[in-house]
């Protein structure tokens, strides 16, 4: 056997190992992980519907009617078995990548949204996610256009990240719209 | 055990990374905002440290010279990959508050250097002592740099509120901030180093003029 061949070996041989003992970690924390990934949500459900005492997830039934926007998940809130709204996570591109939190009201009104993540300019894209810009979108009905220029006001110096922010926001509002009124796609 | 305790204390003060070594300043300068933080990072990098070296120096013998550096960057990776999981399942506020600190710990300079200086050479009981004095040697300035930053910079420690907010010196929670504080720290451990090097010269300097003193007695 040359060389080379046996020094491929011993290094597969680290490999393998490295892989078997990472496995095994992964499938003792896996668990612990998703458990901590569902408190989390569900810690910035309840910021939204306080009220709320189950959130179900029905991102089966809710779908992005824009292919440049995907939902991560989507949750239906619920009181004593009654539905008390709609909360979509969506990621979409902004001036880098942006992930919104929405939450929807049974009359079919946007209550807020939160900036769950981006990857945009720190002190300029992040501002999507603060006054005044989100204040535009509090109460806002799902029928609304959401355009820039046009209802919506872009920040000063970051117009991609406001576009972006209002693409995502308007696919989360148009399939909320649809699974309040029973015509999720 | 002295040469234990001198391996153990070469890491914390005589070859401490951050101030002496200079070693593995970027993941320290950026997530010293907070004390937690930098004792979280500490921490985990001394965990990453010590099982990386005490099994690269389990397998010294049998790990060939020309494919080594691959094999500690397996090790080294899978210890940082096995902590960022430990975080993420048992504390995940402050593994997303480290963010992506925690999986660089695998290209932190410390963590190789001592790997491929001490750890491929020396026995495992050796190892253990270094790894665990340059561990928490990283991890005592990283703590005090936070300690710094985090009350100048947002008048809290700990997240307990100490200072008033208005005396938030908003210079200190930034990366120049850091870098103020991080020279200051190393101006300050030159400082000690020279005192007590003229400590021990001027003790030094006292013994042999005694001892030539009595030596000329004993020739009177």
């Amino acid at each position: 056997m040359s060389n080379a061949m046996k020094l491929a070996l011993v290094l597969s041989a680290y490999a393998v190992a490295a892989c078997i003992g990472l496995a095994f970690v992964y499938n003792l924390t896996a668990p612990l992980i998703a458990q901590a990934e569902e408190r989390e949500a569900f810690a910035a459900f309840s910021e939204f519907f306080p009220d709320a005492d189950a959130f179900t997830d029905v991102s089966g039934a809710v779908a992005s009617p824009d292919s440049r926007i995907a939902f991560d998940r989507v949750f239906r809130a619920e009181k004593d078995g009654a539905f008390i709204g709609l909360l979509i996570q969506a990621t979409g591109a902004t001036y880098k990548t942006s992930t919104l939190l929405s939450a929807f009201s049974p009359d079919g009104r946007m209550l807020r949204f939160t900036l769950s993540s981006t990857t945009d300019t720190a002190g300029l894209g992040t501002k999507i996610g603060v006054s005044p810009f989100a204040d535009q979108f509090v109460n806002k009905s799902v029928a609304d256009d959401f355009r820039l220029g046009g209802d919506i006001q872009a920040i000063s110096g970051a117009t991609i990240s406001s576009r972006g922010a209002a693409d995502i926001l308007r696919a989360s509002a148009q399939a909320a719209g649809l699974y309040i009124n029973g015509g999720a796609l | 055990m002295k040469h234990y305790a001198a391996l153990f204390a070469n890491g914390l003060f005589k070859e401490n990374p951050l101030l002496v070594l200079m070693i593995g300043l970027c993941s320290s300068l950026a997530v010293t905002t907070s004390v937690a933080n930098g004792i979280g990072m500490g921490l985990a990098m001394t965990f990453v440290l010590l099982m990386s070296e005490v099994i690269i120096s389990l397998f010294r013998k049998i790990i060939p010279d020309s494919i080594r550096i691959p094999v500690f960057i397996i090790v080294i990776a899978s210890f940082t990959t096995i902590v960022d999981l430990c975080m993420k399942a048992y504390t995940p506020a402050l593994s997303k508050a480290m963010g992506v600190f925690i999986p660089l710990i695998v290209v932190n300079c410390i963590i190789m250097g001592r790997v491929e200086a001490f750890a491929s050479k020396k026995t495992v009981d050796e190892v253990i002592f270094d790894a665990l004095g340059m561990g928490l040697g990283y991890t005592w300035v990283l703590t005090g740099i936070s300690l710094v930053r985090e009350l100048l910079g947002a008048g809290c420690i700990l997240g307990f509120r100490i200072l008033p907010e208005d005396l938030s010196i908003g210079f200190f929670a930034q990366s120049p901030g850091g870098f103020f504080v991080f020279g200051f720290f190393i101006a300050l451990n030159v400082a000690i180093k020279r005192a007590f090097g003229k400590k021990r010269e001027a003790s030094a300097t006292e013994a042999s003029a005694g001892a030539a003193t009595d030596g000329k007695e004993r020739d009177e």
